[in-house]
């Protein structure tokens, strides 16, 4: 086998795995966006009307959602960055729930209301690995475990083969700020010299795993970005948002990981959601055609997303933009669905089932 | 609504409702406004009339749907004017009071005032849907919806009546 070869088969790998990342942080969104809006939205985040329902946990649960799709971002220029081309409407590699998170290795996801019991698995979703060290060599079981893998695995071939030979994909491809519309954060360009590349694709996953489960962040719950709130409140990561909404209690920027919150009020009404059921499937609206049109108008705009991604990730970097009235639309029939009682008299209602629609 | 009766009587007025919009009855459930504007429906009709009202459910959302509310309800000195202020509260989530020669051929209820039902009823008024806009202030499309089509019109290519 020549080096070639063999440079060739390390740059499959590695697309392989960031392909994968890319539909680990997209599966997070559905079960996310679910519990989100189940919850009945009385109005806009606002501290100074707490009699409002419920605004805060879901601008919590706002917040990581959109920086998951921050995360989708900066995965797919990691991998354009090194020749890949991301993938996102292929139904065979789409998730359907419930769903296994890391081809079975991770913990299992569904679509569910808003529910302590919920917002505890999206806590696991987020969980920081106790120890790197398996990780790095490909036994991981934690998302921040199989990002720790793919830096690692990286940083070999970078090492290996150069970084001239591992970064030859087209800057072009690269989506920047002006071409994301800002959610979550900065996003971060693989480009420049290949040296500098290999630096960005190195701080763009860093970046992802810190908002996740904020494993690095020396034992302070803050990451220091400054978000909207309660005057200079710091951000936390992923996990520690979930265990805010938990303990109906914010994080002081300076609380230990491993604590409990110790800041301000978070106001949690468990009680004001819609009775969504668990895990909704078209089955379920064989015999109520009214409520099958709605779910099948809310797949159609999904579909429509995941097709502008790979167009925006792959060919024309401008159809981003045009996906966000997308996803306003996804929420208002998403939440349309949640208020339509199921014909089977439960008392449950029905639900987007985030299902992708083309090419069978 | 807890008893067999009270859901029976729902369901009728989801079936009238529907037929009176033109929203099939899981669209009107999806606005999230159906138990609430059922209940104030209850509290400005005496019992006699909501029944009169609910009585030709059984017969709609077959296919006469257009000819039972012309002869039935419009031209109907008593339904005329519910039906229309139905409408309206669906269209605009604001319920109109009924005439004053309604109230004193069938007398005036302390609830039948002009009202906006809630601010959920505004947001959810079906007339944003009708003319493919959104309320303003609320339901925000996002950044440069302004540049895209407007979202299919009602009734145009895949009407569902045809």
């Amino acid at each position: 086998m020549t080096s070639n070869d063999t440079l060739e088969k390390t740059r499959g790998k590695l697309c392989g795995l960031l392909q994968k990342a890319l539909i680990l942080e997209l599966s997070t969104i559905p079960p996310y966006a679910t519990a989100c809006y189940s919850i009945l939205e009385q109005g806009q985040y606002d501290r100074s009307e707490p009699t409002i329902v419920n605004a805060e946990p879901i601008e919590v649960i706002r917040q990581v959602m959109v920086e998951e799709m921050l995360h989708m971002v900066l995965v797919a220029n990691v991998l354009n960055s090194i020749g890949g081309h991301p993938k996102l409407n292929d139904p065979d590699q789409l998730p359907t729930y419930p769903t296994k998170l890391l081809d079975g290795r991770g913990p299992e996801v569904h679509l569910r209301r808003f529910t302590p019991q919920q917002v505890k698995s999206f806590r696991l979703i987020e969980t920081a690995p106790k120890d790197t060290g398996p990780a790095k060599k490909g036994d991981y079981h934690t998302i921040g475990g199989f990002y720790t893998y793919i830096k690692q695995e990286l940083e070999n071939a970078c090492d290996t083969f150069g970084n001239d030979a591992i970064f030859i994909g087209d800057e072009k491809r690269q989506i920047s700020n002006d071409d994301y519309f800002g959610a979550g954060g900065e996003v971060i360009e693989v480009v420049g010299t290949p040296k500098q590349r290999r630096n960005s694709a190195m701080r763009a996953i860093t970046e992802i795993m810190e908002e996740g489960e904020g494993a690095d962040l020396g034992h302070r719950a803050g990451d220091k970005d400054i978000i909207p709130g309660p005057e200079g409140r710091e951000d936390v990561a992923h996990y520690f948002k979930f265990n805010e909404i938990l303990h109906s209690r914010y994080y002081h920027p300076d609380d230990a990981v491993d604590e409990p919150p110790t800041g301000g009020d978070l106001i949690v009404d468990w009680s004001a959601v819609s009775p969504m059921q668990d895990d909704p499937c078209e089955g379920n609206y064989a015999r109520a055609p009214e409520v099958a049109a709605i779910s099948a108008e809310f797949n159609t705009a999904w579909t429509g997303l995941l097709d502008g991604l790979e167009t925006a990730f792959n060919t024309d970097k401008s159809a981003l933009r045009d996906l966000v009235p997308t996803m306003y639309i996804m929420k208002s029939l998403a939440q349309k669905l949640m208020r339509i009682p199921l014909p089977d008299g439960s008392g449950e209602t029905a639900g987007p089932t985030w299902t992708y629609l083309g090419k069978a | 609504m807890t008893t067999h009766d009270d859901t029976i009587a729902y369901d009728a007025f989801l079936t009238v409702s529907a037929a009176l919009t033109g929203y099939n009855a899981a669209e009107l459930q999806a606005t999230g406004c159906a138990a609430e504007y059922w209940h104030h429906v209850q509290q400005v009709l005496p019992e006699d009339i909501l029944k009169k009202f609910l009585s030709p459910a059984p017969r709609l959302g077959k296919k006469d749907d257009d000819k039972i509310i012309r002869e039935s309800y419009l031209p109907d000195r008593c339904l005329g004017p519910v039906a229309r202020s139905l409408i309206q509260l669906w269209y605009t989530g604001q319920w109109v009071p009924l005439p004053q020669e309604w109230r004193e051929n069938y007398g005036a209820s302390r609830f039948d005032v002009v009202k906006i039902i809630s601010t959920r009823a505004y947001k959810e008024g079906l007339v944003w849907d009708a003319i493919g806009a959104h309320p303003q202030g609320a339901k925000q499309q996002g950044f440069g919806a302004w540049s895209l089509e407007p979202p299919k019109q009602r009734g145009q290519a895949d009407d569902r009546n045809s």
